[in-house]
């Protein structure tokens, strides 16, 4: 009784005053509850994903009866950290006993992309000489050797194109030397040296392919060294 | 000469009166319940759905039309295709994309590797998986975009064949955007 006293001597405009507060008080957090429970409302409809797993390489396989037998490195030119397709014969389907080397230096296996009977995709590593070759063992089969490659960076500034078959050399004042391989795509049937003298940085023809596959070209300065090159993929095909 | 008797003056009724003081309490405890419930009606019909939607449009970049294609066999088809603007040599131009969030990466034919000021021979060549599993070589890159008006720099390869169309793949774009298909509308929504 005493609560409604008091009330009771509380005036009409107090009361009213009182009974805003009070509002004001209870329908804040309400209000900021509401809000909350509306964003709580649509997170309840996503689905946490279930993290899957998938394995790109398949079961390690037999091993060939035949020897591996690499025909073509494709492309015989390229930087470090490119991938390149060895393609051949007998390789097996990513044998469980196996060994690709690529200029002097033994690939792991997160460094091997694909591994198939026909075809092994692989990244050139790190620390691989240039002018080195790939080579492949599987089993305990004799191991296969490339034709070498050619291998160049950021700063390389000799350049090859080809155009309408003919190869010429760009910038490649101190070329001495060109050593071509064509043939089919798995056997060299052609294997070229061709004395240059170079002392422009014009372009200077070197070789016509008569439209036959290129299996490698390695250039060479007047002290026997090899000289890093770099092409443009579209005009060479890859 | 001394006046006697009441004086008058202001009358003041202190008397307690139970149901003046029972209309007062109700009074004082009606207004915030009719609020609360006038606030729990507003927030549930109107302020959240326009706080939701609002922040939502905030985050729209761009806005395209769906377009359709007319098949022989199947009649019309919507195409997730988005015209977006790629930064060249020559400023931006715009380029037509596929939304395939089936592609690891996005793609654009070789062609544009010069146009966008990279040499294919100095890019990491990698294997490109297209349809079918067909192989080809493809070089890695960059591009810059724009939606709407936020320029973002996106992993790219250039691929061999020419004439293909071009991608928006998950690496950069779907994994930073939510893409919002509103058939209603008859539009895609590229959000933040």
């Amino acid at each position: 009784m005493s609560i409604l006293k008091k009330i009771d001597k509380l005036s009409l405009v107090k009361i009213i005053a009182f009974s805003a507060i009070l509002s004001l008080l209870v329908s804040l957090p309400i209000v900021i509850l509401l809000v909350q429970q509306q964003t709580e409302i649509r997170s309840k409809a996503y689905e946490k994903p279930k993290l899957i797993v998938t394995k790109d390489k398949t079961l390690p396989g037999p091993i060939p009866n035949e020897s591996p037998k690499i025909g073509r490195v494709f492309p015989w030119v390229g930087k470090i950290g490119d991938i390149v397709w060895i393609q051949g014969e007998n390789f097996g389907n990513n044998p469980a006993v196996k060994r690709l080397i690529i200029g002097g230096v033994t690939l792991p296996e997160e460094m091997i992309a694909s591994w198939r009977d026909t075809e092994i995709q692989a990244v050139i590593p790190p620390g691989a000489k240039q002018g080195g070759i790939v080579q492949v063992r599987v089993g305990q089969h004799p191991m296969s050797s490339s034709l070498p490659f050619s291998l160049y960076d950021r700063e390389t500034k000799i350049k090859l194109t080809m155009k309408e078959g003919i190869i010429s050399v760009v910038n490649g004042k101190g070329v001495s030397k060109a050593k071509i391989w064509i043939g089919d795509e798995n056997t060299p049937t052609k294997e070229l040296e061709i004395p240059l003298e170079i002392n422009i940085d014009d372009e200077t023809p070197v070789f016509n392919t008569d439209n036959k596959p290129i299996l490698s070209i390695i250039l060479y300065d007047n002290l026997g060294n090899i000289l890093s090159y770099y092409v443009d993929p579209t005009e060479f095909g890859f | 000469m001394e006046t006697s008797g009441p004086i008058y003056s202001t009358i003041v009724d202190s008397s307690y009166k139970p149901l003046r003081a029972i209309f007062k309490l109700i009074l004082l405890l009606a207004f915030p319940i009719i609020l609360v419930f006038a606030g729990v009606i507003f927030v549930q019909k109107y302020y959240a759905k326009n706080l939701l939607s609002k922040s939502a449009s905030q985050d729209v970049l761009v806005i395209i039309p769906m377009q359709e294609t007319n098949w022989q066999d199947l009649g019309n088809v919507f195409e997730p295709i988005v015209p977006v603007k790629v930064k060249t040599n020559d400023g931006f131009q715009e380029n037509k994309f596929l939304l395939d969030s089936g592609a690891v990466i996005s793609s654009l034919p070789r062609d544009w590797a010069e146009k966008t000021g990279q040499n294919l021979a100095f890019l990491q060549r990698t294997t490109f998986r297209g349809f079918g599993n067909t192989q080809s070589f493809a070089y890695q890159g960059n591009m810059v975009i724009l939606l709407g008006d936020d320029e973002m720099t996106l992993p790219v390869v250039f691929t061999e064949t020419a004439g293909t169309k071009s991608l928006l793949g998950r690496k950069g774009f779907f994994e930073n955007h939510s893409i919002f298909f509103d058939h209603k509308k008859r539009q895609i929504e590229i959000r933040k």
